[in-house]
């Protein structure tokens, strides 16, 4: 109670409110614009809140995830471009929609199901974690060892196209963990005789550099030579919350909620699969599912609640565990560690008032997603204006600010330009970032528990496939594994069967 | 010439880049022995498990580019390729400008000739007014931007530029 009551405190502060306002906007405008992701947001956001405490930084990062999520329906509905990967179900009746002369009523209903979606999300994620969290407190060396290795699988097979892609990205990330000084003996390793890498690889230049500068490089690359699509503006009074229409939809609001929650809880699932569930589940308690995909409300409630609840979901496994299961909550991890806050079971025992302030101000970045596009509704659609030749020098002009202004390095900015690039490629070729990102926040993590276990256990590996938790993480690990390669083999299967009967 | 894509090219930087790691490692000292991991073994081992799945990414790619029909091949996306080496010249140059031009300069600068640089490739001006407008507006928003960027990060967050 007393952890509660001294979160309460430090989340009712002004500064606090605001920073959690702040983030949700700029998550708003940035989940807005077709092609910036909810990673790319707090990638960009994670400077801005340095100097800020742990609360306050915390609550802009969350709002900022928040907000990205919510503003990628903007431009599903008035222009059938999902501004992000989870609202691709959004255009499917909310585009039609808004065709219909309905604009204003599908951005309402979008609105309203996020905002119910995002809260019971948010409520369901304090019920689940303390338990989770309670779990994991037994971890020890080798459990911890085995929650890397679970993470790292996880995030390798799900981030890009191929298993074994995502496995090298991750790999990647566990070497690049290594450079500079080794926290056991002080050897230095890989620094290249760099003074700048004795402290190792900054998280900041490496999530800037992957997430923001070669998403740029991405856009540029491939909207080049290509026509922009005519914008096409749509007419509407206002976005009003259609609380009437919501309530008579319950049953589609509470299962799509939770399924958001369930699958945004399993480790490399994510919103984009929620919704489409989600969707899929309306569709079939609907009495006319021959409406779905011409302009059905239901299909936009499914949608909306559900990726919305996702966030909550994904939050337990990564704020109990320290396993994110997808992108936004790696970038989320790397920003809270940058910040001081290490999530993991020890966070929930030695920090439980922080982890109650991150509970109420994820609720609060709802509330302020809620109200902010409520009364700000046009703004969001004109942002849809703004055009990329000027957006895409402006985002690398703050990666540049962000990375320079923290430590005043030129150093990391080559850092972040490397990355940059490196990104660009791994991105390319199917390899994916996220992976990279993980390995290097979860490197030091794994490497020093495998050592400190391998000294309690005088040298005995076979202790950390004999401890049941780490054996049962271990093997999961394995089946995730064999299942995704098997899964791969027969995609290939397929193609080579598809090639040869093109051929003939 | 089908093998020489820029998949199997990274895929080969990559490796490159992995075999150095492992060359470096063999200089650290090793673990105390007795089961005791030393400080290059952790990364060795990383390194050798890199090796083993990019040569088997490398397998994948070079068997799909040989099985690859020459007449379906893709055409290099060049005009992309330019525009992408000429952004990240240009933030190259912004980096390098910073400390010894000043941020009100360097920022300037990069937002003028990126926003020009990205109208050229992503939404090209059709008529000499057009471009004069483009002109204008790249001066204006690389102004503005850069005086209004400078304002909020310094006077707001704390920030200090050169």
């Amino acid at each position: 109670m007393d952890n509660i009551l001294e979160a309460l405190t430090l989340v009712a502060d002004l500064r606090v409110l605001l920073g959690i306002c702040t983030g949700t906007f700029l998550g708003l405008v940035m989940g807005a614009l077709p092609g910036l992701t909810a990673a790319m947001a707090i990638a960009l956001l994670i400077p801005l809140t340095f100097g800020m405490g742990p609360v306050l930084g915390v609550g802009m990062l969350l709002g900022a995830f928040c907000g990205a999520i919510a503003g990628g329906a903007v431009p599903a509905i008035l222009l059938n471009i999902p501004g992000t990967p989870s609202s691709v179900t959004t255009t499917l009746d909310g585009f039609p929609m808004a065709r219909n002369g309905e604009a204003g009523k599908a951005l309402g209903i979008s609105i309203t199901s996020s905002f119910i979606g995002g809260v019971i999300g948010a409520l369901l994620l304090i019920a689940l974690s303390l338990p989770i969290a309670r779990f994991a407190l037994e971890f020890g060396p080798a459990e911890f060892f085995a929650l890397g290795v679970f993470g790292l699988v996880i995030i390798a097979s799900v981030s890009s196209g191929s298993m074994l892609r995502g496995l090298v990205a991750g790999l990647l990330g566990l070497f690049l963990a290594t450079v500079g000084s080794d926290p056991m003996t002080g050897a230095l390793r890989f620094t290249g005789g760099e003074p700048a890498l004795i402290t190792g690889i900054g998280l900041l230049p490496a999530l800037i550099g992957l997430f923001a500068v070669s998403q740029v490089l991405q856009d540029v690359y491939s909207r080049t030579g290509r026509r922009a699509a005519e914008a096409v503006t749509q007419s509407f009074d206002r976005a009003r919350p259609p609380f009437g229409l919501i309530a008579r939809a319950w049953r589609v609001v509470a299962s799509s909620t939770i399924i958001g929650v369930i699958v945004g809880a399993i480790p490399g699932a994510g919103g984009s699969i929620s919704s489409f569930i989600s969707y899929d589940q309306a569709r079939r308690m609907s009495r006319t599912p021959e409406k779905f995909g011409t302009g059905a409300p239901e299909g936009l409630i499914a949608s909306e609640s559900s990726n919305n609840a996702t966030a909550g979901g994904a939050l337990i496994p990564m704020l109990t565990l320290g396993v994110p299961g997808e992108v936004a909550t790696a970038v989320l991890m790397g920003g809270l560690t940058i910040q001081g806050v290490r999530p993991g079971p020890a966070l929930f025992d030695q920090q439980a008032s922080l982890v109650y302030a991150i509970f109420l101000a994820f609720i609060l970045a709802n509330c302020a997603m809620f109200l902010i596009q409520l009364f700000g509704i046009r703004l969001f659609v004109r942002i849809l204006g703004v055009p990329t030749r000027v957006m895409m020098p402006l985002i690398l002009m703050f990666c540049v600010i962000g990375v320079y202004g923290v430590n005043g390095s030129v150093f990391e900015l080559w850092l972040m330009l490397g990355f940059g690039v490196l990104g660009f490629f791994l991105n390319r070729y199917g390899f994916g970032t996220a992976p990279v990102i993980l390995g290097l926040i979860l490197g030091a993590l794994t490497e020093s528990n495998l050592r400190r276990g391998m000294t309690v256990f005088d040298g005995d590996w076979t202790a950390f496939l004999l401890r049941p938790i780490s054996a049962t993480l271990l093997l999961l690990a394995v089946l995730f594994l064999s299942a995704i390669l098997w899964q791969n083999h027969k995609f290939r299967q397929n193609d080579k069967k598809a090639e040869e009967a093109s051929q003939r | 010439m089908r093998l020489l894509s820029g998949r199997i090219v990274f895929d080969l930087a990559l490796l490159a880049g992995a075999a150095w790691g492992l060359w470096q490692s063999q200089s650290l000292p090793p673990g105390y022995g007795g089961g005791d991991i030393g400080p290059g073994d952790f990364p060795r081992a990383v390194l050798v498990l890199g090796v083993i799945a990019l040569l088997a990414v490398l397998r994948q790619d070079v068997s799909a580019a040989l099985r690859r029909a020459p007449d379906v091949d893709t055409p290099p996306h060049l005009q992309g390729t330019f525009a992408a080496l000429l952004i990240s010249a240009l933030l190259i140059a912004y980096v390098l400008l910073l400390e010894p031009l000043g941020f009100l300069a360097a920022t300037g600068a990069f937002l003028f000739f990126g926003i020009l640089a990205c109208s050229r490739f992503l939404d090209p001006p059709d008529s000499v007014a057009a471009w004069r407008r483009t002109l204008l507006g790249a001066a204006l928003v690389a102004t503005v931007a850069t005086g209004l960027s400078f304002f909020v990060f310094t006077y707001g967050f704390g920030l200090i530029f050169p």
